[in-house]
């Protein structure tokens, strides 16, 4: 089913531009920048875009989606933060139905149609639906016009309010996660850990702030950020930094305790989308059976399942693998770089995200409950 | 540093220059300027001026000479000229420049840049951030006030694609400062082995570094007195043999050049530059991509770079410009999402497919880009080509190597050698071979164009051509049908039919250098003349064996060695001879000792290692041996004996739908020709084979039916009529039992 194609005002194309090409420049690369800037690029959408009714609200968000996916195929984050705004949205309209069905029943003392059945779990409205907010509208009382310009001011209001209240809570996701960690990080306990996250980085700081332990940081060739997060991390004096060539996971795992993996994002099946090398130790701790988990805010659950996996990698230049001098090799030898690694759900023990641990299993759950049936709408955005 | 920092908050502006005052691109470039040419499908202009943006430049201004009014208007039309975009775009015309010197004096004239900016010669690409080498080049002014320009150059051993084969630069660079103290080019033509250095260099320093394995990326950081410089040398022309060898040599100007080398190491820009500001040192080298399409060589080694992902974030599933979407899959093929596939095409690796691009069953691709709307037709080969929008290739046609301008149509049966370039609107075929490094084009060069000094001449006259408007390239334009345009222009004009074909539409483009002689085949007979073979190093698939030079290249040569078969069977007769022979003796002894055929195929496959046989040689040799113990008398059932015991043999030598294909030619060839036969059961032996190797699945029927359609449109002296009518029964049987499975593949 496609919607039908909005005009977007030239206000919001250039806004929208502006951030396909910071992000196709890698201006913006940290996971939680690309979420945060994705929410306010929708801020700007939804206040400078012009809507009456919920339906065109729903439309204008899918039409940016599939702007902005068609330009970034590979970015996940979009698609996420598209599909919880879309859930909000509509919970918020279900809200205003809520408000509105109540002043008109006071006002008119007339029994009204049952509204209906809502919650956060059990999704009450279809896409194809035409909503409440647009059925008031459509009833052409003119006596009530404006009320009802009122409300549609107030909805707005209200949406915009809640997008704020997601930035804030996109902005504390780390923080958040960072609460469970004196659940998983115990006194003297040998933790391993891959690369460079904030995620982690921060669950680390925190149990350090209370109990002292060892980390080993595996350095992730060719771009060597496990360095950096070493560098992070040896600020705290409770922890008992090592880095690691990635050839001596193996090696070490069975000295390690915990694996603890940050990731780029999870997939409905519970894989991981993680940097390269993610895999490697995954494999290793599940050899060993050392227990591995992930901190991933909710923000990185995708509604998408890994059919391809290739389709969410990203290939960087080969040159900090083979150098680019070297003629005869580069003539005649393909060299393949990504980005990511594939890390298959059998591999990830624990997902570990602001509520608390979950087992990869339960992830349907989550799912459901951060995105509700607007995991459909994903499929709408990503195939137009 | 605090100075520094201030000097940031200048506005960082860039010159490119858009023009090369050469004709290395002709006749490509013919219609358009030449930074309007596709590169992986997106026109040039765009990498180097995302390279810009990319970098913090806030003005960039392209200097333009021919064709200045299309490079304005699709300026104008995109998105750098919307208002959102940091950079302004603008674009400057210098009709009057003949040389870069003379663009640069024009540049100083009307830009009063009085900070440090950023000078492309040339189309460029990268992926380096240009603001840091201009912070590391303001720094390191601060200790030496002569220093004017910083070049930056990229390592590549000699072997390297994108080694310049024309000049054999040497750098004289003092480690540690990176200061370039002297510059020697020399010409692989000339076959030079060594070099001279000044005695001053080793004076007046204690260390020298000699590197000869650095190529000039045509970017650099100049100060503003660069621009003067050119204004008061006016007989400064080329940018580096007159004013990089001018401030080098020259004592009384005492200006200093210094080279910033990207290094195939693991140093990443951020370290590099981190030092830089630690240590105060003056360039410190990093790894890093950074290249300009000076000629069609560099066209091709660039194509392939990004397409092998050097160039990331410039890659062609990242696009800098809107409009075109690629997605990435195995073997670096990159597909736009409407492109057509047919089931039994090959699209095998480092290939770019445009949109709406259709290949159709038994072609086969690879480290080509293709343009949009592109036709490629059954059975043919594109290898190392670049195919603009709306080529289309007809059916057995080979390209090699070469560039193909828009809406170039290539009728049947056609090859094209390497290194030729072929310009917008030309038709060539069908039947004919085009040779190596043939340049044809739309409109014929003018005579006048022979002197040496054609530059100007030639390039007021393209713009004279703009202004007249080329009719003849609007009458195809506005007919899509070939065919029918080519009768009609036949009456008109009289094209080289030598040279592009019966039905061709063009002219041999010849070099200025060899106008007059005309045809390009005569390059071989005139392999003295130093500047064709120059020209020929700079065009895409030359090695340095074509400039007659002793060393060769793997790469090419083994290119040479599987499609060059025309060449070959000439030289080797005797030992073709020979394999013959001996097969027909191996197959011979197999039927007359009933040896079972595995024993046979073993001893068939040493003699192909013997005699280094490709598998289709192998193939045909086969089939006719082996089709030659059919008995005629009782052939019926002598055919299906002999076919069933020797099948498996066959079957080695059938991979794809091409050699199936293939293989149904040999046996149509076997009975047309074979004296054996007698004319009554030639028909007959054929329907029955062909029957046969269907059967035993060595064929399969999607073959059949693509042989018998493709050798209905042959004349009678490649196909016997009276085969073909007697298939046709056959190949109506198989269609109609085919017709579900081709309407699975249509649905695909």
């Amino acid at each position: 089913m496609k919607p039908p194609a909005v005009q977007l005002s030239r206000e919001i194309v250039i806004y929208i531009e502006d951030f396909i090409t910071r992000l196709r420049r890698g201006q913006v690369t940290e996971s939680k920048d690309i979420a945060v800037e994705t929410m306010n690029l929708m801020r700007h959408v939804v206040s400078l875009s012009r809507w009456d009714d919920i339906e065109t609200l729903l439309e204008i968000i899918q039409t940016v989606g599939q702007q902005l996916l068609k330009a970034l195929p590979r970015e996940l984050l979009i698609v996420n933060v598209l599909c919880r705004l879309l859930r909000l949205v509509k919970e918020e309209s279900e809200t205003v139905e809520f408000v509105e069905d109540e002043w008109r029943s006071q006002k008119q003392r007339e029994p009204q149609q049952p509204s209906p059945a809502r919650g956060a779990e059990t999704p009450s409205m279809g896409v194809g639906q035409p909503g409440a907010l647009m059925r008031t509208l459509t009833e052409q009382v003119t006596s009530r016009l404006d009320i009802e310009t009122m409300t549609i001011m107030g909805f707005k209001k209200g949406i915009l309010n809640v997008i704020n209240e997601y930035i804030m809570e996109l902005e504390h996701t780390e923080e958040d996660i960072a609460k469970n960690a004196l659940e998983y990080i115990h006194s003297s306990e040998i933790i391993l850990t891959c690369g460079r996250s904030l995620t982690v980085q921060k669950f680390l700081l925190k149990a350090a702030a209370k109990r002292k332990f060892h980390v080993i940081v595996t350095e992730c060739a060719p771009t060597y950020e496990g360095h950096e997060q070493a560098r992070e991390l040896s600020k705290s004096p409770n922890i008992d930094v090592v880095v690691i060539p990635d050839s001596a996971v193996f090696a070490i795992m069975s000295r390690v305790n915990k694996v603890i993996l940050g990731t780029r994002a999870v997939m409905a099946n519970g894989g991981l989308i993680a940097s390269s090398g993610a895999h490697m130790v995954a494999a290793a701790a599940h050899h060993h059976s050392t227990r591995v988990v992930v901190c991933a805010g909710p923000y990185k659950h995708s509604p998408w399942f890994p059919f391809n996996d290739d389709r969410f990698n990203t290939l960087i230049s080969p040159d900090a693998v083979m150098p680019y001098r070297e003629g005869d090799l580069v003539n005649n030898v393909d060299v393949v770089s990504p980005l990511y690694d594939y890390v298959p759900p059998e591999l990830v023990d624990i997902l570990v995200d602001n509520l608390g641990g979950h087992l990869p299993s339960y992830l349907y759950r989550l799912l459901q409950e951060n995105y509700g049936d607007t995991k459909d709408l994903a499929w709408n955005i990503y195939d137009p | 540093m605090n100075l520094a920092k201030e000097e940031d908050k200048v506005e960082l502006k860039a010159i490119v220059l858009a023009d090369s005052f050469d004709e290395l691109f002709q006749p490509l470039s013919l219609n358009k300027p030449r930074c309007l040419l596709p590169l992986c499908n997106v026109p040039m202009i765009e990498y180097t001026l995302e390279v810009l943006a990319l970098s913090g430049v806030v003005e960039t201004i392209i200097l333009c000479k021919a064709h200045a009014d299309k490079l304005v208007q699709y300026i104008k039309q995109s998105q750098w000229t919307r208002g959102h975009m940091q950079m302004k775009v603008v674009v400057r015309t210098v009709r009057q420049a003949t040389t870069i010197g003379d663009a640069l004096r024009a540049a100083d004239e009307f830009s009063a840049t009085i900070s440090d900016f950023i000078l492309c010669t040339g189309i460029v690409m990268s992926n380096i951030n240009l603001s840091r080498l201009v912070a590391a080049h303001r720094a390191n002014k601060k200790r030496d006030p002569n220093h004017i320009m910083t070049m930056l150059l990229q390592e590549a051993t000699g072997s390297h694609r994108r080694h310049d084969l024309c000049d054999e630069s040497v750098y004289f660079i003092e480690p540690g400062t990176s200061r370039l103290l002297a510059l020697n080019s020399h010409s692989s033509v000339s076959r030079v082995r060594s070099t001279v250095i000044q005695s001053t260099v080793l004076a007046e320093h204690a260390e020298v570094e000699v590197r000869a394995d650095l190529t000039d990326t045509n970017i650099s950081i100049c100060s503003p007195d660069v621009l003067a410089l050119f204004t008061e040398n006016f007989d400064y022309h080329i940018m580096r043999r007159d004013f990089i060898h001018g401030i080098l040599e020259s004592d009384i100007l005492s200006k200093t050049i210094y080279a910033h080398i990207l290094e195939g190491t693991s140093t990443s820009v951020g370290e590099a530059f981190d030092l830089l500001a630690a240590e105060g040192l003056a360039f410190v080298s990093h790894s890093g991509y950074a290249a300009s399409v000076t000629d069609t060589a560099a066209y091709d080694a660039i194509s392939r770079d990004m397409i092998g992902r050097w160039t990331y974030p410039l890659c062609p599933d990242n696009n800098p410009s809107t409009g075109a979407e690629y997605s990435y899959h195995r073997g670096a093929v990159y597909k736009a999402s409407s492109v057509r596939l047919d089931r039994q095409s090959r699209v095998e690796h480092h290939v770019i497919l445009g949109a709406n691009t259709h290949v159709a069953n038994f072609s086969c691709i690879s480290d080509s880009v293709l343009g949009q709307q592109c036709l490629i037709g059954e059975q043919s080969t594109v290898r190392g080509s670049y195919l603009f929008a709306g080529v289309k290739v007809g059916q057995n046609v080979t390209i090699e190597n070469s560039i193909l301008g828009e809406r170039v149509t290539i009728l049947d049966n056609v090859v094209i050698g390497r290194g030729c370039l072929i310009g917008d609107d030309v038709t060539v075929g069908p039947n004919i071979t085009i040779p190596p490094f043939t340049r044809i084009a739309r409109r014929p060069m003018r005579l006048n164009m022979g002197s040496p000094e054609s530059m100007q001449d030639e390039l007021e006259s393209d713009d004279e051509d703009e202004e007249i408007g080329w009719a003849e390239s609007n009458t195809a334009e506005s007919n899509p049908d070939g065919g029918a345009h080519m009768t009609e222009a036949d009456g008109q004009e009289q094209f080289d039919t030598q040279a592009v074909g019966a039905e061709g539409i063009g002219y041999v483009w010849a070099n200025s250098t060899t106008a007059g002689t005309g045809f390009a085949s005569d390059y071989e007979d005139d392999e003295d003349d130093m500047e064709q073979r120059l020209q020929r190093l700079h065009t895409i698939g030359s090695t340095l064996a074509d400039a007659a030079h002793a060393e060769s290249d793997h790469d090419y040569d083994s290119m040479d060695e599987e499609t060059g078969d025309h060449g070959h069977e000439e030289v080797k007769l005797t030992p073709q001879e020979e394999f013959e022979r001996e097969l027909h003796l191996t197959i011979k002894r197999a039927c007359d000792e009933d040896l079972s055929p595995s024993k046979s195929a073993l001893e068939i496959k040493s003699l192909r290692m013997s005699y280094n046989k490709e598998q289709d040689d192998m193939r045909a040799g086969v089939m006719q041996e082996v089709l030659r113990t059919i008995d005629i008398a009782s052939m019926a059932e002598s055919a299906a004996r002999v076919m069933r015991k020797w099948a498996p043999v066959i079957e080695e030598y059938i991979s794809d739908g091409r050699d199936q294909l293939d293989l149904v030619g040999i046996l149509e060839r076997y009975c047309a020709l074979e004296d054996k036969v007698d004319d009554a059961s030639r028909s007959r032996l054929f329907v029955r084979l062909v029957y046969l190797v269907y059967q035993l699945d060595i064929v399969e029927d999607v073959a059949i039916i693509a042989w018998f359609n493709r050798a209905e449109k042959k004349p009678a002296s490649e196909v016997h009529p009276e085969l073909l009518r007697a298939l046709q029964p056959v190949v109506d049987g198989l269609n109609e039992s085919d017709d579900e499975s081709e309407e699975e593949s249509e649905s695909d």
